[in-house]
């Protein structure tokens, strides 16, 4: 049932959460980084605390499927309601040049909720795309969400644009959707350095520790699955049948890798790298052993520069003593 | 308790909430004026330390020279100058497309750059142009001669500027982003002491073009900021993205720049065979000499080099198998086979 604030100055733009769009929609690291930025930019150029920001998003939409990889910002016209659009249309088509791929998909703001302004603006950009998508991020949520630590969603709601027919009038409303975060590899490095500060140290040390914060994260989330179970069985937690069933499914398909195929390219795998190491090893005893004989023919030769001549059985017996205590070695 | 009043509080009151931190974002046209009249970098060579690099403005550069391999890719980046560091606040990518010598903008490129430059202002980035970056995919961060020349002409004509490189292959392969910030000295300004710098694998079709201009510019010191609400964000995010941490495999995604670099340490070591015979061993040098590098032998760089593979292929591996114990030990077994592990950890 959509919302029925029947005061008649602000009826929620917002369908309830029973309904969902039918999107299914890839979220990258960077668009969010983006936002927040500009966020931030107009916070401190403006100085209030809710500043009016607007963006495009960009990116790659195969029928139900969007992926928003880039945004940009905008500009509003003077009055402070029509978008700039050739501004719009010169920017869009600059980032087409560089990615040929990324499309203009919709576009963002912040604020709390959706109101009937966004619904205004959001009629400006249909022109430019079919269904474009709204994208909001909600500051006062964040600010309050990490004092008591357990809020772990993004403060971020994607919305789609609808019509409701309601005593035979329609209107447009907007109908969340759910998202999901993606990342290229490059792009999760890139994350990952950052949230780090950047620094360096030594590779092996680096990368274990990205390996243990994961594994510790499936550890989390696994101890919560255990604490479900042991609380169903001790009749505490309501049983849902659905929970319970994708827990089981999970576990049948452990052990994941018993395909016969599987294991020979991981021990194919597992074999090219360990022959990489030994031939390392030995890239480096050669050049040990170089070393090792050009310090032994300085030796040598400079005790024949120094003994002159009357060396000869003498240098013999020097190179034998050498090559003998070449020969300990073995 | 106290938290959530105060945080109610300096909302209702439209308090501007902004940690220190988040400062290196305003833009301030008085005080780049001011600098820019002054402009110290002009009367030292050495002037600028240090590069800080906004979060936004890295990933954009990594996510651009990724999507251009094999391709060098290039684009412009905006910020401001805060005492002896280069700020980059924001880049944005250049229509060009290098070969694989030349990475030159064009009269094309030059239209878009100030046509972008333009629009930002109107879109509320008013930060000028500080920079350049580029990338050099799978060969190392470092000036090229055409680099050195182009650098040089912008710092002589648009200073303050610095040239950026960054490396997506190497990015790929360490698992941390490979990025190098740069300035040229002006000409016929040599450096009073050559800093040696840190060794860099680089493969042999390029090592002549990095020796000889090596000596003309010198590396500032990156780092990377990022503001209080990213911080926050990021650390959201990383709830989400740690699945693919762990699914994502650097063994499978980097195979054909594994192969790529094999093949050149195999053409380097067969180049060593030869001059092999006739290296001589150095005396031990008194400490007056030790500021100069000891000039290593090609045969100890090739072995850098391959103990750089080898390590790198052994981190890739280390995940496979961590994840093979994880997700292959049939509950109730309690057979693990450790052994495997035992011996992938014996790394030379």
């Amino acid at each position: 049932m959509s919302a029925m604030d029947t005061d008649h100055e602000e009826l929620s733009v917002v369908l309830s959460s029973t309904t969902t769009s039918g999107l299914s929609i890839a979220l990258h690291p960077l668009p969010i980084l983006n936002i927040s930025e500009h966020f931030i930019r107009l916070k401190l150029e403006k100085q209030t605390h809710l500043p009016f920001t607007l963006g495009a998003l960009l990116g790659t939409q195969n029928g139900r499927e969007v992926e928003i990889v880039n945004t940009f910002e905008l500009a509003l016209e003077d009055d402070g309601e029509a978008i700039d659009h050739s501004f719009l249309v010169n920017r869009r088509d600059q980032y087409k040049q560089v990615f040929p791929s990324l499309e203009f998909i919709g576009w963002y703001t912040v604020a709390p909720i959706p109101t009937s302004r966004h619904i205004e603006l959001h009629s400006q950009f249909t022109g430019y795309c079919s269904t474009p998508l709204l994208l909001i991020l909600q500051p006062t949520a964040n600010l309050i969400g990490s004092v008591d630590g357990t809020s772990q969603n993004l403060p971020f709601k994607a919305y789609e644009q609808t019509i409701e027919i309601k005593d035979r009038t329609s209107r447009s409303v907007f109908v969340e959707a759910s998202y999901t975060v993606e990342t290229g590899e490059a792009e999760r490095i890139a994350v990952d350095w950052t949230a780090k500060g950047g620094g360096s140290g030594t590779s092996l040390e680096s990368h274990l520790q990205t390996q243990r914060a994961a594994v510790k994260m499936l550890h989390d989330r696994i101890l919560v699955l255990i604490q479900y179970v042991t609380s169903v069985i001790a009749a505490e937690a309501p049983t849902d049948h659905g929970i319970l069933r994708a827990i089981s499914a999970l576990l049948a398909s452990l052990p994941a890798s018993e395909n016969k195929t599987f294991r020979e390219e991981f021990n194919t795998e597992s074999e090219d790298v360990q022959l990489t190491a030994l031939l390392a090893s030995l890239t480096k005893s050669t050049s040990i052993l170089n070393d090792l004989v050009d310090k032994h023919s300085l030796l040598t030769t400079s005790r024949e520069d120094r003994f002159g001549a009357g060396g000869g059985a003498a240098r013999r017996t020097r190179l034998q003593m050498g090559s003998a205590r070449i020969g300990d070695w073995h | 308790m106290a938290n959530t009043a105060l945080k109610t509080f300096s909302i209702e009151n439209d308090i501007v909430e902004l940690s220190p931190q988040d400062d290196i974002y305003k833009f301030d046209p008085e005080a780049d004026r001011k600098i820019n009249r002054e402009s110290p970098w002009s009367k030292d060579p050495h002037y600028f330390k240090s590069c800080k690099i906004s979060a936004v403005a890295l990933i954009k550069m990594v996510m651009h020279a990724r999507s251009g391999v094999p391709y060098e890719i290039m684009g412009m980046l905006q910020g401001k100058v805060v005492g002896t560091s280069l700020v980059i606040l924001d880049s944005f990518a250049l229509p060009v497309q290098g070969t694989e010598t030349r990475v030159n903008a064009g009269a094309e490129a030059t239209e878009y750059m100030v046509a972008y430059y333009q629009g930002s202002q109107s879109a509320g980035r008013p930060e000028n142009l500080v920079g350049w970056y580029h990338s050099h995919p799978g060969y190392g961060c470092w000036l090229s001669g055409i680099d050195v020349s182009t650098q040089m002409n912008n710092q002589k004509h648009t200073d303050p500027f610095v040239a950026v490189v960054v490396d997506p292959n190497r990015t790929m392969t360490a698992g941390k982003v490979d990025i190098g910030a740069f300035r040229t000295y002006p000409e016929n300004y040599t450096p009073a002491n050559v800093a040696s710098s840190e060794y860099q694998s680089i493969p042999l079709s390029k090592i002549e073009d990095f020796g000889v201009h090596a000596n003309q510019y010198y590396p500032l010191e990156v780092e990377i900021f990022k503001s209080s609400l990213e911080t926050q964000l990021l650390d959201l995010l990383w709830n989400k993205y740690w699945v693919n941490t762990l699914s994502q495999s650097p063994l499978v995604s980097n195979r054909a720049y594994a192969v790529s670099q094999l093949a050149d340490l195999n053409q380097k070591l067969s180049k060593v065979q030869s001059s092999v015979a006739g290296t001589k061993a150095s005396l031990p040098q008194k400490e007056s000499s030790k500021e100069e590098k000891k000039k290593e032998n090609e045969l100890a760089k090739s072995v850098k080099d391959s103990n750089k593979i080898a390590a790198e292929a052994q981190h890739g591996l280390i995940a496979q198998i961590i994840k093979d114990v994880i997700f292959s030990i049939r509950p109730g077994s309690g057979k693990t086979d450790t052994s495997q592990i035992g011996e992938s950890m014996n790394i030379g």
